[in-house]
């Protein structure tokens, strides 16, 4: 079973701190993060996804092994979707997923396949050779998780991928999120609660960088609703 | 309102791009103002020296001074080519000088010293002569007026002579003066800054109302109070502050370059002094005549940028910017084409081509046929401008106080269904030749590089054309048969020169009239005139037979323009365009990525180790591919023009490689420039490839290599092996010829 393990993990940006001494562990499932702007969720999962450098003395694990050991291979194995928006607006859509297969590694004919299937689930067929700069916000965010979605990655780091989305989109997304999940490791971060309530097996509650409470979904959320769980922890500011 | 005038042109002085945009403009300038040449046959120093001597004349014998000299070496240019000229008394006199060997004074021929007298004395004859001009225009006015021919009193004719004479009337009284006047004409022939000026403009209207509408921002500006008229209106003043400062900026650069390299004392004479300028019907100074054409040239880029400005807030503005570009070209086209005398007459000034072009349409007093009224051009300059600028500022104002400008980006792509094939190394070449032009900058290297080559001349001295006679003579013959035609035709020279010499002892005796002693003279002359080249070939005869058996005659002239022996410094130049070409093509294939592309990228499977190989790989190549446009129009020429049998001749058959010990032809000595060329096209692709991977900001990369690889190549352009002596080596085959001898 694959399991992923941060070991003190600390970031600072300059002076200011963003991860404080982060120490977890994720197992397969899909893991919730809620937090307040700026609490810390896009460094926490940027440093997962191995694009962002943790100060010196941290550590992450994937299967017991440090991964800037695994390098390759532990990147062929993580699907990664920013939360910043305008990337490669010069692209069409289909070009840019298999742009992103290519990097990805995945042959040519395999890209072709899963490309199509994915910007038919997402709805994306339509508009799959227009300009991503001419994308509606919505539309974006879909390109964005179909490519991360690309090669099937044992690692999904999502950060926010149903911002912005209308309702039908976001089931078609949880939906197909929810049928991937099987032996993947999710990570996903929102401000939508009810998405998190939906989806997450396990809720991760992130505050000033530190984790303030984590725990499974269905023991943290007996007898209360998310959102007033929420409120608990961040509503007296 | 001042306070958002001024913040607009903040935005307009202090981002990252207009800074970056007046450092290129700057650059550009000094380039193009340095790469202007001296368009006259004679070098300044040569001029300078003149001048001075002449002013150290009394200034009554001047003019003959001048007038005695320019005919004397016309004599000896023409005599020296056997061209017959005027036989009379005079010219024998000259002819006979020649013979008893004559010597220039200020430059090395004939020719230029003579065009050097014969320039200096208009000028002298235009500025003593000015009142006298005057009074003769005036005069013949007066004459013509009397005529019936010119209509009645109230024609078009006759109104425009009235209207000519008062405008040289005022003139009366002004005194031009002879002095060095050459570098302010250089000066005002300065041609690259029209083009500069309207760039600039167009990029602050650009800057002001596209950019933010292309990013989002003018949605915002908008939707605020003041953010309709009242911006409109600030960022108009602004684009005005920008043109204004651009012109300046245009002007300082033209000014010091100038007066680094001549004499602009003369500045401050009236304009009339400067040779070319005598018709001119302003009572200026030079300098402020120069103030009043660039004030003009900025107020047309501002018409300009007001244009543009209409255009870019409107929603098909892509059709627009179109027929803004054809407007603007066809105001170029009519100012160069139009006959300012027909009924069209009238747009060859109406334009702001004429307004830019103000000290060329200054230099005499003209008018056109307007409704049967004469208008002088200048009138018709400035009402086009002030017209034209209210138009289109208030096109502008308008349209941005009423229009949605929402953006949408223009899509190139070709459009098909199909999707794309994830192959890494294809995406790559598709995203930098394709997505991001790259395409573009090769075909247009292509077509630069081929005018290049279509349109370059060898320049060619008679020697040059007589030998190129001698070797087809020779052409069949073995060595002994050569060294017996040499001897024959020295021979035959040395007996024209043995009659030469009794003709002028006839002459000077007196038995012979002046005319049939030019006449005689000429005709000896014109058969003498190929004796240089027949030294050159008895020259190479001796080398061959006594030095170098493997040897041979070679046509010279276009080996050496090829091997970049004639000082032309093409080979410089088309190392500029090349390394412009891989600055801009690899720059794109290594940076110009978001943060966040980069992050998406360097966190998949290949998006490290191998996109780094294949980025490499497309970078070796591209340098192939820039390479080849360069050098395969070049090759396709030189081949054309070379007799096979010279390019397979020894490369000791050339005087440069005389006492080369390595045995290769001439054709192999071009492969392995060839081969060099490419050799540092590829170290320059991965210099750059080398400062995009450790920079990655696109802008910042293209200024570093714009100062470490460009700059040392345009100065040593410039400025010659002076500037940066490496580089200049390296460029040219210096280094091959140095390692090969
Ligand atoms: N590139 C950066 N340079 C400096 N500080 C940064 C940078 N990126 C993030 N920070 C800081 O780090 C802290 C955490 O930011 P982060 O983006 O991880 O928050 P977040 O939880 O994702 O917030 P949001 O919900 O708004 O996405 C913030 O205080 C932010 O100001
Ligand atoms: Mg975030």
């Amino acid at each position: 079973m694959n399991n992923l393990q941060l070991k003190n993990v600390s970031k600072h940006y300059r002076s200011k701190l963003a991860l404080d001494n982060i120490s977890c562990e994720f197992s397969v499932g899909i893991w919730g993060f809620l937090g307040p702007n700026g609490a810390g969720k896009s460094t926490l999962m940027n440093i997962i996804a191995g694009i962002l450098k943790p100060d010196g003395e941290s550590v992450v694990l994937y299967n017991e092994t440090p991964v800037p050991q695994l390098g390759r291979s532990y990147r062929s194995v993580i699907g990664y979707m920013p939360q910043q928006q305008n990337v490669f607006r010069d692209f069409t859509g289909a070009q840019f997923l298999s742009y992103m297969a290519a990097l990805k590694g995945i042959g040519s004919k395999a890209a072709r396949v899963q490309i199509s299937e994915l910007l038919q689930r997402l709805e994306l067929t339509d508009i799959a050779h227009r300009r991503i700069s001419g994308y509606s916000g919505g539309m974006k965010q879909r390109i964005l998780l179909a490519q991360a979605l690309l090669g099937a990655p044992e690692i999904l780091i999502l950060d926010e991928p149903t911002a912005g989305v209308d309702p039908k989109q976001r089931v078609i997304i949880k939906n197909l999120i929810k049928e991937i999940s099987e032996d993947k490791i999710i990570l996903l971060s929102t401000h939508i609660v009810s998405d998190i309530e939906k989806l997450a097996d396990r809720i991760v509650f992130l505050k000033d960088g530190r984790i303030v409470q984590q725990g499974a979904a269905d023991e943290l959320l007996a007898g209360t609703e998310l959102e007033s769980l929420y409120m608990r922890y961040f509503g007296d500011e | 309102m001042m306070k958002l005038f001024f913040y607009e042109i903040r935005k307009l002085f202090k981002g990252k791009a207009p800074l970056i945009f007046l450092l290129v403009i700057l650059s550009a300038a000094l380039f193009f103002d340095l790469r202007q040449e001296w368009d006259r046959y004679y070098p300044y120093e040569a001029y300078a020296k003149l001048c001075n001597d002449v002013l150290s004349l009394p200034e009554e014998e001047r003019e003959n001074y001048l007038k005695e000299n320019a005919d004397k070496y016309n004599a000896f240019y023409s005599f020296e080519l056997g061209m017959i000229s005027s036989d009379d008394e005079k010219n024998a006199q000259y002819i006979l000088q020649y013979e008893n060997g004559a010597e220039t004074i200020y430059t090395d021929s004939f020719f230029t010293e003579y065009s050097l007298f014969s320039d200096t004395y208009e000028q002298n004859t235009d500025t003593c002569h000015y009142s006298q001009h005057i009074s003769d225009i005036l005069a013949q006015a007066e004459k013509m007026s009397e005529l019936s021919v010119f209509g009645g009193k109230n024609s078009f004719e006759q109104k425009n002579i009235s209207d000519t004479a008062a405008a040289y009337k005022v003139l009366n009284g002004l005194t031009p003066r002879f002095a060095d006047t050459a570098g302010l004409n250089f000066l005002l022939s300065f041609s690259a800054d029209k083009l500069l000026i309207l760039t600039a403009a167009v990029f602050g209207a650009f800057v002001m109302v596209m950019d933010e509408r292309r990013t989002g921002s003018l949605r915002i500006e908008n939707a605020t109070k003041n953010g309709r008229t009242f911006l409109a209106l600030s960022k108009t003043g602004a684009v005005f502050v920008w043109c204004a400062a651009n012109s300046i900026l245009l002007l300082a650069v033209k000014l010091i370059i100038t007066a680094a390299r001549y004499d602009i004392s003369a500045i401050f004479l009236p304009i009339q002094s400067l040779s070319g300028f005598i018709n001119c019907p302003y009572a200026l100074s030079t300098a402020e005549y120069i103030v009043i054409a660039s004030a003009l040239g900025c107020i047309a880029a501002f018409v300009c940028a007001m244009l543009f400005a209409f255009v870019f807030t409107l929603k098909k503005y892509i059709i627009g910017g179109a027929a803004g570009v054809i407007f603007t070209v066809l105001q170029f086209a009519a100012y160069e084409r139009l006959d300012g005398l027909s009924s069209l007459g009238v747009f060859k000034y109406f334009n702001i081509s004429a307004a830019l072009h103000f000290s060329e349409t200054g230099m005499t007093f003209t008018t056109v046929n307007l409704f049967q009224e004469p208008v002088d051009t200048f009138t018709v300059s400035v009402t086009f401008l002030l017209i034209f600028a209210l138009l289109f500022c208030a096109a502008f104002v308008f349209s941005f106080a009423g229009s949605y400008m929402d953006f949408q980006g223009i899509s190139l792509n070709i459009r098909s269904s199909r999707i794309p094939s994830a192959n890494l190394f294809y995406r790559e070449v598709y995203r930098v030749f394709i997505t991001k032009g790259g395409l573009a900058v090769l075909i247009l290297l292509l077509c630069v590089t081929v005018y290049d080559v279509v349109n370059d001349d060898v320049h060619y001295e008679a020697v040059d054309g007589y030998y190129e006679l001698y070797l087809n003579d020779i052409e069949q013959m073995t060595l002994s048969e050569t060294a017996d035609f040499i001897k024959e035709e020295e021979k035959h020279f040395s007996d024209l020169q043995n009659k030469m010499s009794e003709l002028n002892e006839s002459y000077q005796n007196g038995k012979i009239t002046s005319g049939s002693y030019v006449t005689a003279a000429t005709i000896i002359q014109s058969e003498l005139a190929k004796r240089p080249a027949l030294r050159l070939l008895s020259e190479q005869y001796r080398y061959i037979s006594e030095e170098e058996p493997s040897a041979n005659f070679v046509y010279y002239k276009k080996i050496d323009k090829y091997m970049n022996f004639d000082n032309s410094k093409d080979d410089i130049k088309s190392s500029l365009y090349t390394q412009l070409a891989l600055v801009l093509v690899i720059c794109t294939l290594f940076s110009g990525f978001s943060v966040e592309e980069r992050r998406l990228i360097s966190c998949t499977a290949d998006g490290k180790g191998k996109l780094l190989i294949i980025r490499t790989y497309i970078c070796i190549l591209s340098a192939a591919a820039i390479f080849l446009c360069t050098a395969l129009p070049e090759m396709v020429v030189l081949l054309s023009h070379n007799r096979s049998s010279d390019l397979s001749a020894a490369l000791q058959s050339l005087t440069y490689f005389r006492g080369l010990n390595a045995n290769i032809s001439i054709g192999f000595y071009f492969v392995l420039m060839y081969l060099l060329r490419l050799a540092s096209a590829l170290f320059t692709a991965l210099l750059i490839a080398f400062i995009g991977i450790t920079v990655k900001e696109q802008k910042t990369v293209i200024v570093l290599c714009s100062v470490i690889i460009l700059l040392p190549t345009a100065s040593a352009l410039l400025f010659g092996p002076e500037a940066f002596p490496l580089i200049y080596e390296l460029e040219r085959n210096a280094l091959l010829r140095r390692f090969l001898i």
